[in-house]
Parts: structure tokens; C-alpha cells; sequence
């Protein structure tokens, strides 16, 4: 059977409790990865993780340097 | 950080409804098992056709069957027309058609419905001649129960969907064949243990995750170098930092890899040390017990040897001496009778020839010193005893004879003694040969108690135990040998790693001077989503195993509670890639007997389709053929409690223990009493064999409840 996103997700979620108080950008940008990674392994097919991934970090990274 | 929620929650999850066997294998026309949630028992003695109906699971789902002729999975390319069942091919007419079909009905938690069936059509040319497609024919309906709306698949679509449902590397999990459990679950084997590991816990999503940020780190980081700086002597500074970095990365990959070699050797090489110790260990006992033996021998033989010996020896004297015995009697009269008349002087002493003549030419007797003149009495007398010669001689005899009488005299009396002393010396001698023999037969058949089944007692008697001792001391030297280089390796890993983190301290130090913000910043974040990302995934995978552990130890001890004789707790031993069971103190226990190992299998197997289950939050369907035919009584009846307690929906197909004509063993059969008496149990079958001939053989469906 397929795994189920949104209850593993919850879990992930809970695992990460730590890191999402400490930073919570990185954990947004983790938890989004590892849900395009679980879509991805679920459907077979190809969903451009590592593209999406170089995209949320040049966004934080823009994002705080103009903050700053 | 983690937390693994491992309260059981027993959700309607994937539910396999229905499955309709059609002319396939041993099943002759269409026959249909329904199943419920929870477990269903299907029993049936030897060759009923139980493991047909474990392959028409198989066979509908990954297009395999079972052949025992070959002993392998075939897809029905390669059985052709054998996988029609005899009585359908019997009854097909010349010209028709006879199709075998396997379908089963499931649905998820979201109702949704899933019919699937595999066909395959053999038409009839003549007697001997079929029509044989190449392969056979796949069908998936998805139906939503809803809406009514439905789409079916073909072959290779069908195929795909099926995947996503049941995927194939995970099949023998949860489609468990239990007389292969060694293969699936070698307790000693890395390469299976990972495999087990990997396949059942989908930790392949977090390996996939972490590969993404490996990379992506990389690049940024690459990006971030290859960018130059305003400062040149930054710039300088840096690219040496970097390429001291890149280069203890790289010798750290390669102790790595070394690393990774030796542990394979030294797996080998402890698998062959194994090997030696069980073998030496096997004849060592024997070659104690046949040098026991040689010994024995060999002062049984030399015991006989001396009796032999005794005897001879004492052959002749005592042979000899035996003609006297008896004669104790007579010398003793004649003796009495001599000295008696030595005493009264009537046996003169014996007088020389010589003697005489000196006396008659002395003219005296030198006796009595009376004197002889010539032509006296007293001269004719003394010379009457040189001629009377006879008289001498009779004199001499019986002074000879006192002598010898007197010499056999002490010999005769002690014949009776001496015998005695003989004998008890041969008694003594035979009685340490029979305790030679005796002990020589006790070692005997204690070496019958002690020799290997499959060694023959020419084959122990030529075994050469030195070679053996040899044979494991070198295997000891090899396993040395290698922990040793894993431990120079590993002391050199330690070095490098101390002298990276510097390195990466100072580095990390230099750029935060760096012109190029934006890409420092970049590689930066990079970097630790991916050390964050790698923690977790090890922290995964550091719970896993606790939660694996602790639910192996639960299945384990349910499955063996009620069995002295089994013991231990379960450890499941990540960084050496085993599992086992320890005793109290945590120490390994060796030598585990079958009913030991078959239980730790499936509590490990149990344990981590209920991990990764309760995890990834879905359940399927166990469907397990013989999954405990190497336990019996209540083991098995224990197993089979545990195994149903552990899954949602389980389908267990076992080897019926009872003689089923006889109500007593009906009425005593431990698990007919479960099927009876469990009301978890909704569903339950027993299968029997019917028809006289090969030809006409088939599977008969007896629904118990």
C-alpha cells in the first residue's frame, strides 16, 4: 500500500519539534523537502526535488539578506 | 526528538475480501474463499492443496508460482499448461477452450475496490496437443464506492497500479512462506539483515532525502568556491582550505571503503571460523573418546600378553612339578626312613675306591684305625669292598636320593601354594582385562552418543584431528587479523575525522569574511539542512531499531513463554548487522535449538512490519503458508496466537496436526480448538484431496466457520 502523506507527515512533523523552534525556516524548507521526497516514492515518479530544493534556499537566503 | 507512536490502532486498512481460484493448479472449477478482518485459519493435511492456494496469491499478484520440481519460482511462460489443473484439461473437449483464472477482491480505507484477475486459456487441439498462449492475461477494476465510477487496467497498467499497492521487493514479507524463512531471514547474514531492514522500514525515503541535500550542498558549496573573491589572498587562503578538506574527505572515504572491505573480510572470515570451531567442536569430543579407546585397547592387549606369557612360563614348572604332586607322601616315608637309619648307622657312609686302596697299602683301616696286615680278616674285608662295587653304588644311590628327595621335597610341598599363587595372579590379570574391555566398550557407546549422524566410523577413525585443530587455529589467526586492521583503520578514521572538524572550523571561520555573501549564505544552509537532514535520518533510524527490538521481544516472548526449554531476549545488533538472543547477563547464546531460531525470525520479521507499519501508517495483509512447520504443540499454537495478534488481516495456512477420522484427536487438536473457540476468528477452512486418480485430483473446500 502507498504511504499515507498526511499521517506520516504529522509524524515527521513531530520529530522535527525541535529543530522548528530553533529555526524555523530550515524547518520549513526540510519539511517541505521530505514531503516532495514522500510524493515522489509514492507516485514513481520524477517531481524535480533537487531543483526545488536549490529554489527554497536561494529564496530564504535572498529573503534575509534583503531583511538585513 | 522522536517519537514514534507505537500504540497499536487497528484501522479498516487494505482488506483482502475475496479470492476466486479457478482451475488453477490443484483447484478444479471456481472456488471461492471470502475473508474477513482479522485472521482466517485454513488447514489441510500434506499435499491438499495449500500451498496451491499460497501460489494463487502469487501467481494473481506477481504472475509466480511455485514449482517443487525445479524448486523455484516460474511465471507462467515457463509452466505452460502445467498450471491448469489436470481434471479440467481431462474434461476439456477437442476444439473448446478451458481457462484457469485467479482473482481477488480488496478494498482500502477509503472503500475504494480493487478486482483483480489473472487469466490464461489453453485451447485443446487434440489429446496430446494444446494451444498454449505465452502469457497470461491481467485485469485491474478500481471502483469507488461512492460515486459507482470504476476504470480498469490492462497487462502492463495493471501492473503498475499493483506495485503501488503491493510492492514486489516487500512481497515476501508480507506473502511469507515459511519453509523459505531462512533465506528471507538469515540471522547471520549482513547483506540479508540490511535488506530486511531496508525493504520492510521504506527507509529508502529518508536515504533519497538525504542524498537530495548531499548534493545540493555540494554544488553550493562548489559554486560558492569557484566564485572569486575581491580579496586575492582570501581568495588563496581559501581554495588551500578547500582542497585540505576535499583531500581528507577523500582519504576518509577511502579508510572508509577500506573499512568497508575489512568488515566484509572479516564476516567472511568469521563465517569460516564458525564453520571450524562447529567442526572441531563436532570431533573434538570424538577424538578424546577414540584416544579413550586406542588406550584401553592397547592395555587390553597388553594385559592378554602377559597372561599369556604367566601362563607359559608357568606352564612348564608347573606341569613339571605337577607330576609330583602326590608324591608329598611317599617322600616324606622314605625321607624318615633315611634319616632314621643315618641316625642308627645303618647306612654306612660311602667309601671311595681310592680310599680303600690307600688303606691297603697303608695296611689300617682308616675308618676305625684298626690294622690290616696282608692276608688278615681285616685286609680280605676292606678288600672285599673294591670288588663289591654294587654296594658303593647302592649307598651312593640312596645318599643320592636322600638329596634329591629332600630338594624335591620342599618343591612338592609348595605345589599346592605355588598353584594357588598362580591362580591368583591369573585372576588378577583376567580381571584387568575385563575391566580393560569393559571401559573399552563404555567409550564405545558413548562415541555412538557423540559422532556425527552423517560420519561414518571409518571416516572418524582416518579423520585427521590435527588437521582439523590446524584448520581452526589458522581460521582464528584470519578472524584476528582482521579485527585488527579494522581497528588500525578505525583508530586512522578517528585521526582524519579529528583533523576535518579543525579544518572545517577554521574554514568555516575564513568565509565568514568572504565578499560573496549570497553564496556563502547559500552553501551555508545547504550544508546544514543536509547535517540536519542526515541527523534525523540516523536518529530514524537509531528508533527504528529500539522499537524493533522491543517489539521483537514482545513477539518472542509471547511465541516462547510457555516453552522452558526456549530463552533468551531478543538483541538486534545494528553495527554487526545480527540478530540473536542473549540470557540475562546480555551474553549471546549459542547453539540455539530450530524451534528457537524459528521463533526469532518471525519475531523479527513480526516486528518490523509492525514498526514500519504503525510508522508509515499502512497494514497489509499477512498472508503466510506454513509460517511455523518446523514448531509443534503449543509452540505453534503460541506462534500462531502471536501472529494473529500482530496483524490487522492475517490469512495463516497450516499443516493440520489431527487425524481428522478420529474424534478424539479432532477434539484434542490444539489448533481446531482455537478455530473453535477464538471469536476473532470469523473465518476458517479445512482443504482434503478428492479423486482416485492423478488425473482426477482436486482440492475440496470444507468451510469450518
Amino acid at each position: 500500500m502507498a504511504i499515507k502523506n498526511a499521517e506520516v507527515m504529522h509524524q515527521i512533523e513531530e520529530m522535527l519539534h525541535d529543530l522548528k523552534k530553533r529555526d524555523k525556516q530550515q524547518y520549513n524548507i526540510i519539511f517541505s523537502l521530505l514531503n516532495e521526497v514522500f510524493v515522489e516514492y509514492n507516485t514513481g515518479k520524477s517531481k524535480s526535488v533537487e531543483k526545488k530544493l536549490y529554489e527554497m534556499i536561494d529564496a530564504e537566503v535572498r529573503y534575509r539578506t534583503q531583511k538585513n | 526528538m522522536l517519537k514514534l507512536d507505537i500504540e497499536h490502532k487497528k484501522i479498516d486498512d487494505m482488506i483482502i475480501r475475496r479470492i476466486e481460484v479457478e482451475n488453477f493448479l490443484s483447484y478444479f472449477g471456481k472456488n471461492i474463499f471470502e475473508f474477513d478482518f482479522g485472521p482466517t485459519l485454513i488447514i489441510g493435511q500434506n499435499n491438499t492443496g495449500k500451498s496451491k492456494l499460497f501460489d494463487a496469491f502469487n501467481w494473481v499478484l506477481f504472475d509466480r508460482s511455485f514449482k517443487t520440481e525445479g524448486e523455484k519460482w516460474e511465471c507462467t511462460k515457463d509452466w505452460g499448461k502445467d498450471i491448469v489443473n489436470n481434471l479440467a484439461k481431462k474434461e476439456c473437449k477437442i476444439g473448446e477452450t478451458v481457462e484457469t483464472s485467479v482473482s481477488i477482491l480488496f478494498n482500502d480505507e477509503d472503500d475504494i475496490k480493487y478486482y483483480l484477475t489473472r487469466e490464461f486459456q489453453l485451447k485443446k487441439n487434440n489429446e496430446k496437443n494444446w494451444e498454449i498462449p505465452r502469457n497470461s492475461e491481467l485485469t485491474l477494476t478500481i471502483t469507488e464506492s461512492i460515486t459507482g465510477n470504476s476504470k480498469n487496467y490492462y497487462d502492463k497498467e495493471a501492473e503498475e497500479q499493483i506495485k503501488t499497492l503491493f510492492p514486489e521487493n516487500l512481497s515476501k514479507y508480507f506473502l511469507f512462506q515459511g519453509e523459505s524463512i531462512s533465506q528471507i531471514m538469515s540471522l547471520t547474514s549482513r547483506s540479508a539483515f540490511t535488506k530486511a531492514l531496508t525493504d520492510l522500514s521504506r527507509i529508502e525515503v529518508f536515504e533519497n532525502a538525504k542524498k537530495y541535500t548531499e548534493k545540493v550542498a555540494k554544488t553550493l558549496k562548489k559554486e560558492f568556491e569557484d566564485k572569486e573573491d575581491s580579496d586575492m589572498a582570501f581568495q588563496a587562503r581559501k581554495r588551500d582550505l578547500s582542497k585540505t578538506i576535499q583531500d581528507l574527505i577523500k582519504d576518509l572515504s577511502d579508510q572508509n571503503d577500506l573499512f568497508d572491505n575489512a568488515c566484509n573480510e572479516r564476516d567472511i572470515a568469521k563465517i569460516v571460523f564458525d564453520e571450524k570451531s562447529e567442526e572441531l567442536k563436532k570431533y573434538e569430543e570424538c577424538a578424546l573418546i577414540l584416544k579413550d579407546i586406542e588406550y584401553f585397547d592397547s592395555q587390553w592387549k597388553q594385559k592378554n600378553e602377559l597372561r599369556q606369557s604367566v601362563v607359559e612360563a608357568q606352564k612348564k614348572d608347573i606341569f613339571d612339578r605337577w607330576m609330583y604332586a602326590g608324591t608329598e607322601g611317599i617322600l616324606k616315608s622314605f625321607l624318615d626312613f633315611y634319616k632314621k637309619n643315618k641316625i642308627d648307622k645303618k647306612i654306612p657312609e660311602p667309601i671311595r675306591q681310592e680310599f680303600l686302596k690307600e688303606m691297603l697299602e697303608e695296611k689300617k683301616c682308616k675308618v676305625c684305625f684298626t690294622p690290616a696286615p696282608i692276608g688278615s680278616d681285616e685286609y680280605k674285608n676292606i678288600q672285599s669292598h673294591i670288588s663289591d662295587k654294587s654296594l658303593d653304588k647302592e649307598i651312593e644311590l640312596i645318599n643320592q636320593l636322600s638329596l634329591v628327595a629332600d630338594n624335591m621335597q620342599d618343591k612338592v610341598e609348595n605345589i599346592s601354594s605355588e598353584l594357588q599363587k598362580y591362580y591368583a595372579r591369573i585372576d588378577e590379570i583376567d580381571t584387568s582385562i575385563k575391566g580393560f574391555m569393559n571401559k573399552k566398550k563404555l567409550k564405545e557407546e558413548e562415541l555412538k552418543t557423540v559422532k556425527p549422524a552423517d560420519v561414518s566410523d571409518d571416516e572418524l577413525k582416518t579423520k585427521d584431528f590435527a588437521h582439523l585443530q590446524r584448520g581452526y587455529e589458522e581460521s582464528k589467526n584470519d578472524l584476528d587479523k582482521f579485527k585488527l586492521l579494522i581497528d588500525r583503520i578505525t583508530g586512522k578514521r578517528e585521526y582524519i575525522k579529528q583533523q576535518l572538524e579543525d579544518k572545517q572550523k577554521e574554514y568555516d571561520s575564513l568565509i565568514e569574511d568572504s565578499s560573496n555573501i549570497v553564496e556563502r549564505d547559500k552553501f551555508i544552509l545547504a550544508e546544514k539542512i543536509n547535517k540536519n537532514v542526515s541527523q534525523f535520518h540516523a536518529v530514524f533510524l537509531a528508533k527504528l531499531i529500539t522499537d524493533i527490538e522491543k517489539e521483537a521481544n514482545i513477539y518472542f516472548h509471547k511465541m516462547t513463554e510457555k516453552n522452558a526449554a526456549l530463552s533468551g531476549k531478543v538483541k538486534v545488533d545494528y553495527e554487526n548487522q545480527e540478530v540473536y538472543t542473549i540470557d540475562e547477563t546480555d551474553i549471546r547464546l549459542q547453539n540455539i535449538n530450530q524451534a528457537n531460531k524459528v521463533s526469532l525470525q518471525i519475531a523479527f520479521v513480526a516486528a518490523i512490519l509492525s514498526v514500519s507499519n504503525k510508522f508509515w501508517n499502512t497494514y497489509f495483509p499477512f498472508i503466510a503458508d506454513a509460517p511455523i512447520s518446523a514448531l509443534g504443540g503449543n509452540n505453534k499454537l503460541t506462534a500462531v496466537e502471536t501472529m494473529i495478534e500482530i496483524f490487522n488481516q492475517s490469512i495463516i495456512i497450516l499443516k493440520d496436526d489431527a487425524v481428522t477420522d478420529d474424534p478424539d484427536t479432532l477434539r484434542n487438536d490444539l489448533i481446531r480448538n482455537l478455530i473453535q473457540n477464538d471469536n476473532n476468528i470469523r473465518n476458517s477452512f479445512e482443504l482434503k484431496m478428492e479423486g482416485d486418480t492423478l488425473d482426477e485430483q482436486h482440492t475440496k473446500i470444507v468451510k469450518l466457520k
